[in-house]
């Protein structure tokens, strides 16, 4: 009879956590559908936070969960867990969106001006700031260090970086990173116009036109690859797929699977994904203080990030006689292309007239290569340091 | 304090290698747009 009502039970056991853990799932879904924030992420997300959160009693029934479930006196994995252990805790769905996220670039606009390349790293400034916060909070380093990527504003590298070190955070991790990247409107105009002046937002910059040739745009994929794989070998798995989605855009002959990795495969590993990041978010894992730490963290690493760039961009200024837009070190954050959207629309405030559009985007793409070099380069130096420093 | 000492190491030691490697790629871009210089087509000048 227990069997019959084990949902029931269940939920009056916890019920508090389980409407609050609707609610959540409710509010991403929102988010998504009224707000247009991240749709396709923060949707399936807030959907797998409500499938996990649906009560069982144990036992063997079915109101057995999605993510695991009593059967024949043995736990076995639902459905969503076998796509977590299969997917994420393998880094397949990260490494393959990697494919899909190199599909869509392109590289052109940072081959006509590279010296925006250097917006790319300073952006990344607030992964390191934060890592730093994490610690002072009182995360263990490898935890902290997860949290810091956050600052990446690049999903595919926080699930990557938190899925080697902090499994046990990566629902939190991975909800901030894309809430956060889905609120770059919203939290970096504050910081740029708090950072700048309305005269240095003024500042117009030059547009190149030149074009790419065909070699330049092959031949650059598979040299970052060979770059990175000598200097940051743990980073071959991102970078290394994210040069090879790219490849397959840029050599005009596989135009059928450049679309495929574009569309299908972007859009089927993304609805994984989400979903299955979401139901990791088990009300007993995700409301915790942790997660509220994990979010503000988030937050402050967005911020630093693009206080990072700004910065850079007004210490170029001091040096440089070519003034730089400082908005432009803004757009170092790999969220794109919205980041050099913003910043663009920044500058149209102030100057209708003015368009810095194409050095945003390229400062952007930047911040692609520049957030998985950084991810790379946490996962390198975390143990070496720990060991270095005997922490254990 | 150790757990300090690590996040200001990981700091310089991650911004630097960050920026070392895009200098690299820096080094990388220019040299291919010099060795790659498309040759202007018949009829422009």
């Amino acid at each position: 009879m227990e069997e019959l009502f084990a949902g029931v039970i269940g939920f009056a056991a916890n019920w508090w956590q389980y409407l609050l853990m609707y609610l959540i799932g409710g509010v991403l879904i929102y988010l998504a559908i009224k707000k247009d924030y991240e749709p396709m992420l923060l949707l399936p997300i807030g959907f797998g936070a409500i499938l996990v959160n649906l009560p069982t009693g144990g036992g063997e029934t079915i109101f057995g969960t999605v993510w695991e479930m009593e059967h024949d006196n043995e736990i076995v994995s639902g459905v969503l867990k076998l796509f977590f252990d299969g997917g994420i805790l393998t880094e397949i769905f990260p490494v393959l969106i990697f494919v899909a996220v190199g599909a869509m670039i392109d590289f052109s606009p940072l081959l006509q001006d590279p010296k925006m390349i250097f917006f790319g790293a300073a952006a990344q400034f607030g992964i390191f700031f934060t890592i730093i916060a994490a610690l002072l909070l009182g995360f263990d380093p490898k935890s902290a260090a997860s949290i810091g990527i956050i600052g990446a504003a690049d999903g595919p590298t926080s699930i990557f970086v938190a899925s080697r070190f902090a499994k046990d955070l990566l629902a939190p991790i991975t909800v901030a990173a894309y809430s956060y990247m889905s609120l770059v409107p919203v939290i970096m105009p504050p910081v740029i116009k708090a950072l700048t002046t309305k005269k240095e937002r003024m500042i117009r910059m030059e547009n190149h036109g030149k074009r790419i040739p065909r070699l330049v745009l092959i031949l650059f994929p598979i040299l970052i690859t060979i770059i990175s794989g000598i200097i940051a070998p743990i980073s071959v798995p991102l970078i290394g797929l994210l040069m090879f989605g790219n490849l397959i855009r840029e050599c005009l002959v596989l135009d059928k699977l450049s679309k495929a990795a574009q569309n299908e495969l972007a859009s089927l590993v993304t609805l994984l994904l989400g979903i299955t990041i979401g139901a990791s978010m088990h009300y007993s894992k995700f409301l915790t203080l942790q997660t509220v730490g994990i979010m503000l963290l988030g937050l402050v690493a967005f911020i630093f990030d693009v206080a990072g760039g700004v910065l850079f961009a007004k210490l170029i200024n001091v040096f440089s006689k070519k003034k730089v837009n400082p908005m432009i070190g803004a757009a170092g954050i790999s969220a794109f292309p919205m980041a050099s959207r913003i910043v663009q629309k920044l500058a149209k405030e102030e100057d209708p007239y003015n368009f810095i559009l194409m050095p945003a985007v390229s400062a952007n793409v930047a911040g692609q290569l520049g957030s998985v070099i950084a991810g790379g380069m946490v996962l390198a130096l975390v143990p070496w340091l720990m060991k270095l420093l005997n922490i254990v | 304090m150790a757990n300090l000492d690590f996040g200001f190491r990981l700091m310089g030691f991650g911004l630097a290698g960050v920026f070392t490697v895009l200098i690299l790629f820096y080094v990388m871009i220019k040299v291919l747009m010099a060795v790659c210089k498309e040759k202007p087509s018949e009829g422009e000048n």
